[in-house]
């Protein structure tokens, strides 16, 4: 296993960032100009991030927030590429692409401050991609929070083939989930009847013809629980056979989906993540167990094996 | 960019184009950085490919990595994570057959006789230049450092190793002593052709929230330009130890830039390796070769291998 390498061209891109939008209370989106890795990009690719690291030690003032530590950053972010959109003035084709970043350190702090204009450098496009399911099948998206970045080319790229996709999305709170919400309108989501309570959705993504249930573990105008329960309620309703699932998000909930696809028979991929440094294979950092053919334990790299397995050969109780 | 200066130097045998090298662990098997635009391993003076061992292993649990000293630092605990030498020699070293720089395989084990199986597998390979004995890596619980942090352990293994192949042997130092001399000096009495200074330094990151620490396996090696004056004084001790036996060193910890090479020089390098400039930016070689050049070339100095140990101490 594992000498197979991956020979996709990567970039090193010296990319602006030239939009930046507040999504939710801890999650922007942030646009990059970067052509070629745009280009190139598949739904479930990733991007290593370097930012600008000007300064070591403690600045002696900084803005209006007074005394803070600034520091610089050695390795590299990895991103989901959750869009790609052509820039402003660009003939057309995709000139750049998008990230969700949730604050939850110094490194996503910096990005999801850095101003319109500022520079970074993007690796990419790494990782390999979500494989579509054959042709009139259904798919069945279930996001946990930012996990909803790995899914949203996927989305975009489900529709245009024409499948039927539903998009289940779930946060802490309402507050936090990683997509902007306008009030629903109750259209086709009929396999959540049993679920009361619902009146918010994306607006973008029914654009898109994405039918959407939202979720919040503390309630208020979403689905109150877990994201698992939408699917739950989603695969008993649905003809198992033609549904394909896809899904990002925490261990647990990944493991519950895994569970639930199992269950009910249907096909799953998931994207992972782990702590990660080169994004290129190299270093062995970012390895997750999975059951080999013979069934003994091996590591993939979700750096470039992954991040998108099947949900069938990870060892989830490693 | 044309460099007039001549980066080239002679390394235990081996003609290096320049005294870039890529440290084990950093590079892969070779190829695997080759796919980034802007960089190639045809850049490099050498490559050193990972730790291999006897038999496979699936390393330590994760998270592996974690930034540390305020972006300045780098703390890894793989655990020697390989296939096992059969699959390298079998799988990854025909791969390296056209590749247009020297390939230094890199060997670990539990015991001197795990070393010198190993090596001498890897040495088989008409692919393989050189073989660094890994005697210093802090991740795993057998051998590795055991060996490394005593110049009795460090001599058995380089011996060992030494007793099976004709190709250069380069022990790979540890930090993690007091003294690194007489581990310097044993080495090159059992056979060592050179010297590499040095591995990571052993280091924590705590996660104050869990109280527990951030990596799977609690400890793990620092490296980065946290490392780089640490690691400056251990090349210049261990060049004051074998200097007198003609035994090159191959110095780095911390490499960033052309001028910080250069530093590691003038401290004793014959050549350098950078390892999380790799992790980092690999497409930054080139820049940094270039600003190497541009600096020996603005104090007049043809040749970069006349500056090893050109350092001059204040009197």
């Amino acid at each position: 296993m594992g000498h197979a390498l991956a020979t996709e061209r990567v970039f090193d891109e010296a990319a602006p960032i030239v939009a930046r939008t507040q999504v939710s209370a801890d999650t922007v989106e942030v646009s990059f100009h970067a052509p070629r890795i745009a280009a190139a990009a598949r739904p479930g690719q990733f991007v290593n991030v370097l930012l600008p690291s000007p300064d070591y030690g403690y600045r002696i003032l900084d803005g209006e927030e007074g005394w803070r530590p600034a520091r610089s950053f050695l390795l590299r972010r990895p991103f989901s590429i959750y869009r790609r959109h052509a820039a402003a003035g660009a003939a057309g084709g995709a000139e750049a692409l998008a990230v969700l970043v949730k604050v939850v350190g110094d490194g996503t702090r910096r990005l999801a401050e850095l101003p319109e204009g500022s520079m970074v450098k993007l690796l990419g496009p790494l990782g390999n991609a979500f494989r579509l399911p054959p042709a009139g099948a259904a798919a069945a998206l279930v996001a946990g929070g930012c996990g909803w970045a790995s899914l949203g080319l996927l989305a975009r790229e489900l529709r245009r083939h024409g499948h039927p996709t539903y998009a289940f999305i779930g946060a802490q709170s309402v507050e936090t989930l990683p997509v902007q919400t306008t009030p629903a309108t109750a259209q086709g989501a009929s396999f959540l009847d049993e679920l009361p309570g619902v009146c918010l959705t994306s607006a973008e993504l029914e654009a898109l013809g994405v039918v959407v249930a939202l979720a919040a573990e503390t309630g208020g105008k979403v689905y109150g629980g877990f994201v698992t329960d939408l699917l739950a309620a989603f695969l008993r309703k649905r003809p198992a056979a033609t549904t394909h699932v896809y899904a990002c998000g925490p261990w647990a909930m990944l493991r519950r989906v895994a569970e639930l696809a199992r269950e009910h028979g249907v096909p799953c991929q998931v994207a992972m993540e782990e702590h990660m440094a080169c994004g290129m294979g190299v270093c062995n950092s970012c390895v997750v167990s999975v059951v080999l053919p013979d069934g003994s334990l091996g590591h993939k790299k979700l750096c470039v094996d992954g991040p998108v397995l099947d949900a069938e050969e990870i060892a989830w109780n490693e | 960019m044309s460099r007039s200066a001549d980066l080239g130097v002679d390394f235990a045998g081996l003609r290096l184009r320049n005294p870039l090298v890529a440290a084990s662990g950093t590079c892969g098997w070779g190829e695997e950085l080759d796919r980034i635009e802007g960089f190639s391993s045809r850049l490099l003076g050498a490559i050193i490919l990972k730790s291999t061992t006897r038999e496979p292993r699936l390393g330590n649990a994760t998270p592996r990595v974690v930034e540390a000293a305020g972006g300045a630092g780098l703390i890894n605990s793989i655990g020697l994570e390989n296939p096992g030498v059969d699959v390298v020699v079998r799988d990854y070293l025909p791969r390296l057959a056209e590749a247009d720089t020297v390939v230094i395989a890199n060997a670990a084990g539990n015991t001197p006789d795990d070393y010198a199986a190993t090596a001498g597998r890897l040495c088989s390979s008409p692919v393989v230049r050189a073989i660094e004995v890994n005697i210093s890596c802090p991740n795993v619980k057998k051998g590795g450092l055991l060996f490394g942090i005593d110049p009795e352990g460090a001599a058995a293994v380089v011996a060992a190793v030494r007793a099976v192949t004709d190709k250069p042997v380069i022990a790979k130092l540890t930090p993690n002593v007091t003294d690194i001399a007489p581990i310097a000096r044993a080495c090159v009495e059992a056979g060592a052709d050179a010297l590499s200074v040095s591995n990571t330094f052993r280091a924590l990151a705590i996660d104050v929230k869990s109280r527990q620490p951030v990596l799977g396996a609690n400890f793990g090696g620092l490296s980065g330009p946290a490392i780089k004056p640490l690691a400056l004084l251990k090349v210049h001790e261990t060049w004051q130890a074998v200097r007198g036996a003609g035994v090159p060193l191959l110095g780095g910890g911390g490499i960033m830039t052309g001028a910080d090479l250069l530093e590691f020089i003038l401290a004793g390098a014959s050549a350098c390796f950078v390892g999380t400039l790799l992790l980092r930016e690999a497409a930054a070689c080139g820049r940094l070769l270039d600003d190497l050049a541009a600096l020996l070339e603005g104090q007049g100095v043809p040749r970069i291998a006349d500056l090893t140990g050109a350092l001059t101490l204040h009197t």
